[in-house]
C-alpha cells in the first residue's frame, strides 16, 4: 500500500519499483496456478491409479480385460470388462468413421470452396452445434433415431451400436470440422498457388497438397473428437441399450465404459469390489485419453521439424 | 438468509450424525406431536422420492422450524447411508436384508413401512394380449418364449425384453413376486436405468416390447398397454382387495445408532407420514401409492 501511494506521489522513480513488484507478484501467481494444475492432474492419476489395481486381488487382469461377462451383483459376481471396452471402442470407432469424411468435406467447403458463404453460414452453424448439450442429442436419438432404426433394419428395439455411433458422430462433427478448418486456414497461400501454377487441378491440389499439409491439424481434430466421444456418457446411455454384449454387429445393444460407470454407481455402496472395478474402468478411460494426447503431441511435433 | 441457515443446520446435523454413533433405543413420536425444529436428511429410492417430497412440504408447513432435505441415489445407497448415519432416513423400495453383502449396522436399522406400491407389466402397442399368467410372464421375461403368439397373441410378434438394472427396486420386486427362482433373460433389448425411459422404449417399440414399472408412473398418454396379471387388472382397488399380487412395501429406515439432532426430526417426520392425515390424504393416491393399513398381508418382496 505504501509503495502505491509513493508511486502516485513521485512519478519518476517509484513506478519502476512498483512495476517490478507487480511483475514479480503476477509471475508468482501464474507459476502457482500452473503448478496447481499439474499437481491436480497428477493427483487425479495417482488417486484413480491407487484404487484401480485393487480389483486384481479378486480377479486376474487377464480375466478382467478378456472375459466378457459383467455381472457385479451376481452370485458369484463376474467382472469381465472385455465386452464393455469393446463396446466403447466400437461405438467411438463408428462415430469417427462417419464423422471424419463429413467433417473434412465441411472444412474444405469452409476454407476452399466458398469462403464467404462458409464464414457467413457454415461456421456459425458449427459453433451452435458445439454448444448443444449432450442430453438433447441423446433425446433426439432416443425418440427419432432409435425407432427409425427399429423400423427399417428389423434390429430389435433399435437400441444398438449404430444408434450410439450416429449420435456420437453428430456430436464430434463440429470439433473435427473446426479444428480441420483452422489447420487448412493456417496453410501458406503459396502452397495452393504453386500447385495451381504447376497445372494441378483443384481436386489434385486439395487431395495431394492441402490435405497432407494440414494433416497434423486434422489428426488433432479427429483425436479430440474421439476423446470427447469416449468420455460421453449421457447421450450414449440413452441409445445403446446398456447391455454388456460383445459388439458382433451394428444392430446389437452394447454397453460402454462410461454407461457402466454411471449405471453401476449406486451399487458401489453394496459391493466394495464393484467400487474397485469401476475405478479400474475409469483408469482405462484415462489411459485411452492419455494415448490420444500422446498421438496428438507426436503428430503436431512431426509437423514442426 | 434462510437458505444459509438451513445449509448450516444441515452441515451441523451431518457432522454430529457422523460423530455420534452410540446405541440408544428409538422411540416413535406421540400421536399428536408438538412442533419440532431442526433438520433431517432423507436419501435413497427414486421411486419413493415424490411421496417423501410431498410429505416434506406438508410436514414443514406444520412444523415451521423443521427442514427435511430429500436426496435420491437409489435404494441401496439410501440403506447404506442410513446404516452409516450419513442420512437420518434411508428411503428404500427393498428391505434392508436384500443387500448383499449385508450392510454394516444392519441389526440396528429400524424398518418403517410407509406405503404400498403396485407394479404393472407393460407391453408395446402392437401386443394384443391383454392378460398374462404368472407362468407366461416368467416365460417372456426369462426369454423362454420369444414370440408373443406362444402366449396367445393372434399374430406372430417378436418379444423384446426391457430390464431394469440390478439395483432397481422395481426389478427386485418383480423378481421376487413374479419370477421366483426363474432368472431374467441374458439377452434383453436394453437395461434401462429409469422408469420414464423404459416406458418410452416400450411405447415406441414396433415389435412386442415388455417390461414392468410402478403403476403410478404409467399415464393414459404413455402409449403402452397395461397387462392384467393372472386375469386381474392392475389397480389400487385390486391390491386392496387382495386379488392383484404385484406390489411391495416402500420402506423408510432409521438407525438406532443415529443419535444426532436430526434423528428426532426424522422420527417425527416418519410419524407424520404414518399418520391418518397423510396416509388417507390426497398426495398418496395421486402419486400412485396406497396407504399401508389398507393392504393386508405381505408381499414376497418384503423380505
Amino acid at each position: 500500500m505504501a509503495t502505491m501511494i509513493g508511486a502516485r506521489r513521485d512519478s519518476r522513480r517509484a513506478p519502476r519499483l512498483s512495476r517490478y513488484h507487480t511483475d514479480r507478484a503476477a509471475r508468482g501467481g501464474v507459476v502457482v496456478a500452473a503448478l496447481l494444475l499439474i499437481i491436480l492432474l497428477l493427483a487425479v492419476y495417482a488417486f484413480i491409479g491407487s484404487k484401480a489395481f485393487l480389483i486384481f486381488g479378486k480377479v486376474s487382469p487377464l480375466t478382467f480385460f478378456l472375459d466378457t461377462t459383467w455381472d457385479p451383483l451376481g452370485r458369484p459376481p463376474h467382472y469381465g470388462a472385455g465386452a464393455i471396452i469393446l463396446g466403447s471402442l466400437s461405438v467411438v470407432g463408428l462415430a469417427l468413421f462417419i464423422a471424419l469424411p463429413l467433417s473434412l468435406s465441411a472444412a474444405l467447403f469452409l476454407e476452399q470452396t466458398d469462403q464467404a458463404l462458409g464464414e457467413r453460414i457454415l461456421r456459425p452453424v458449427i459453433e451452435v452445434f458445439v454448444g448443444i448439450p449432450s442430453v438433447v442429442y441423446g433425446w433426439v436419438g432416443l425418440t427419432i433415431l432409435v425407432p427409425y432404426i427399429a423400423r427399417t433394419a428389423d434390429a430389435g428395439a433399435g437400441l444398438c451400436v449404430l444408434a450410439g455411433g450416429l449420435v456420437l458422430s453428430v456430436m464430434i462433427l463440429p470439433t473435427i470440422t473446426s479444428l480441420s478448418a483452422d489447420a487448412l486456414r493456417r496453410l501458406e497461400p503459396s502452397l495452393a498457388e504453386s500447385s495451381y501454377a504447376l497445372g494441378a487441378t483443384r481436386w489434385q491440389t486439395i487431395w495431394r497438397v492441402l490435405l497432407p499439409a494440414a494433416r497434423p491439424g486434422i489428426v488433432t481434430g479427429a483425436i479430440f473428437g474421439v476423446a470427447r466421444a469416449m468420455g460421453e456418457a449421457l447421450a450414449v446411455a440413452m441409445v445403446v441399450g446398456n447391455v454388456p454384449n460383445v459388439p458382433r454387429s451394428l444392430f446389437i445393444p452394447v454397453a460402454t465404459m462410461t454407461t457402466i460407470i454411471t449405471q453401476d454407481l449406486p451399487n458401489r455402496a453394496l459391493n466394495p469390489d464393484l467400487n474397485n472395478a469401476l475405478y479400474t474402468l475409469a483408469l482405462v478411460l484415462l489411459f485411452f485419453s492419455l494415448v490420444f494426447i500422446l498421438i496428438v503431441r507426436r503428430v503436431t511435433r512431426s509437423n514442426v521439424s | 438468509m434462510l437458505r444459509n441457515l438451513a445449509r448450516f443446520a444441515l452441515g451441523a446435523t451431518l457432522v454430529s450424525a457422523v460423530a455420534a454413533c452410540g446405541s440408544s433405543t428409538a422411540t416413535t413420536g406421540s400421536p399428536t406431536p408438538s412442533p419440532v425444529s431442526g433438520t433431517a436428511t432423507a436419501s435413497g429410492s427414486t421411486a419413493l422420492q415424490p411421496l417423501v417430497s410431498a410429505a416434506k412440504d406438508e410436514f414443514e408447513a406444520a412444523n415451521p422450524g423443521a427442514t427435511i432435505t430429500v436426496g435420491v441415489g437409489g435404494s441401496f445407497q439410501g440403506l447404506s447411508q442410513a446404516a452409516t448415519t450419513a442420512a437420518d432416513i434411508g428411503d428404500s423400495d427393498v428391505p434392508a436384508g436384500a443387500a448383499n453383502p449385508p450392510l454394516a449396522n444392519a441389526s440396528q436399522l429400524v424398518d418403517h413401512q410407509v406405503a404400498v406400491v403396485p407394479f404393472v407389466i407393460i407391453a408395446s402397442p402392437a401386443v394384443k394380449v391383454t392378460s398374462l399368467t404368472q407362468k407366461q410372464a416368467q416365460d417372456l421375461i426369462s426369454g423362454t418364449v420369444t414370440d408373443w403368439k406362444d402366449v396367445g397373441n393372434p399374430t406372430s410378434l417378436k418379444v423384446h425384453v426391457y430390464l431394469r438394472p440390478k439395483t432397481s427396486g422395481t426389478r427386485y420386486t418383480f423378481a421376487h413376486v413374479v419370477l421366483g427362482s426363474v432368472s431374467e433373460t441374458a439377452t434383453p433389448q436394453a437395461i434401462v436405468p429409469d422408469t420414464n425411459t423404459v416406458i418410452q422404449n416400450v411405447s415406441q417399440d414396433t415389435a412386442g416390447g415388455i417390461s414392468y414399472v410402478a403403476l403410478g408412473s404409467v399415464k393414459a398418454t404413455s402409449g403402452v398397454t397395461k397387462l392384467q396379471y393372472n386375469g386381474v387388472d392392475a389397480t389400487p382397488a385390486n391390491v386392496i382387495n387382495g386379488t392383484y399380487k404385484i406390489w411391495s412395501h416402500e420402506h423408510m429406515y432409521t438407525c438406532t445408532c443415529d443419535t444426532s439432532a436430526g434423528a428426532t426430526v426424522a422420527r417425527a417426520f416418519i410419524s407424520y407420514i404414518l399418520s391418518d392425515k397423510f396416509q388417507h390424504g390426497e398426495a398418496i393416491t395421486k402419486l400412485g401409492f396406497i396407504a399401508v393399513s389398507q393392504v393386508k398381508g405381505t408381499s414376497p418382496a418384503d423380505s
